[in-house]
């Protein structure tokens, strides 16, 4: 059976997203209107421990010292999450010599079929730099919750693999000492995509 | 000779005819159309196309593929920064009017395939209309990290 949210935590989660949203809208307005005022400590972003496709661990910690772009997705979303991470990987060749400051980081919100294996045979599919990250439910659980990310599975049918996956599909902007940023929209192209990171990147 | 230049006119409609489309009496043209691969190549394929009624107001019913046990109609929304995907039982074509399906939009996904389908491969789409007669379509496979086919492609 594929993670079944009960409808409690269900309930948490959407009000999880709604305050995520309104927290997002609040910081594009406060970064568009205050964008030389230092960084506003909005809760978002975390301490959690996932696994790369290795199967080594990766901390929160492991991705301080340059900006990471965050994505929440999963491999058999064949739609949106590969739209977005060719926007992301075009955005990243627009940025030029900046995008080395940038880490571009993919973790999926299902583990139950994104195994290392899988994650990183897909995540090389777009970009040799982009760094793909799973783990057990409950660790991908806490990075979601950091990051204030709403994920629900959404039946397809009566098999145990018949369900899509919704999620929050926001990028997620940290700066090197592991602060939130700003978020970036993923519905937009690789060229507003890199304008959007690139008046962050100081 | 007069096979001859029916030949050379068959030849010439086929290269005039609609890429990838065929049924040529039918009123709805199929064209653009192209599938991004899994990077796992077994996974699920999006498909794109875009449709084109002719004729008076149609609704797209169904679709098969000859490499997939379950092909679905998806519209994709993202709205409040939450991205879903959900099956459309038929899609609307208007009068004389064109639909496109394109990436984090409308689309077809592919489940169950039945061979990998890696860029470079083809298969077959047979879109079903309520009025139209059916259409076939020659679907390319392009790159994962591929944007699709371009303005000036097919």
């Amino acid at each position: 059976m594929p993670p079944k949210a009960p409808d409690g935590s269900r309930r948490v989660l959407l009000g999880a997203v709604l305050a995520a949203g309104l927290v997002a809208a609040l910081a594009g307005t406060f970064l568009v209107t205050r964008r030389d005022a230092a960084p506003t400590g909005l809760a978002i972003g975390g301490p959690f421990t996932l696994e790369d496709p290795a199967g080594h661990a990766v901390t929160d910690r492991d991705l301080r010292g340059r900006y990471a772009l965050i994505y929440f997705g999963y491999t058999f979303c064949p739609d949106v999450c590969p739209t977005t991470l060719n926007e992301v990987a075009g955005a990243l060749q627009d940025l030029g010599a900046k995008a080395d400051r940038l880490r571009p980081v993919f973790i999926t919100i299902d583990p139950r079929r994104d195994t290392p294996q899988v994650i990183g045979q897909y995540v090389a599919a777009f970009s040799p730099k982009l760094l793909g990250l799973t783990g057990t439910p409950q660790q991908v659980a806490q990075a979601a919750q950091d990051y204030r990310v709403y994920y629900a599975p959404h039946r397809t049918g009566p098999g145990p693999d018949d369900y899509t996956m919704d999620h929050s599909s926001i990028l997620y902007l940290i700066a090197p000492d592991g602060s939130f940023v700003a978020p970036i929209r993923a519905d937009q192209t690789a060229s507003q995509m890199a304008a959007d990171i690139s008046q962050y990147l100081s | 000779m007069r096979i001859m230049l029916l030949l050379v006119a068959s030849l010439l409609a086929a290269c005039l005819a609609p890429a990838g489309s065929a049924g040529a009496d039918s009123p709805i043209q199929a064209t653009r159309a192209w599938a991004r691969a899994s990077p796992s190549g077994g996974g699920p394929v999006a498909v794109y196309l875009t449709l084109r009624d002719r004729g008076r107001a149609d609704r797209l019913t169904s679709v098969t593929a000859d490499a997939a046990g379950m092909v679905m109609i998806h519209q994709s929304t993202q709205q409040n920064g939450v991205s879903e995907m959900r099956e459309l039982q038929s899609v609307g074509l208007p009068a004389r009017g064109t639909v496109v399906f394109r990436p984090g939009a409308l689309h077809v996904m592919l489940m169950d395939l039945n061979r990998t389908l890696r860029p470079g491969d083809t298969f077959s789409l047979v879109l079903t209309f309520d009025h139209a007669p059916p259409v076939t379509v020659k679907v390319p496979v392009l790159p994962p990290g591929s944007p699709g086919p371009g303005p000036a492609a097919p």
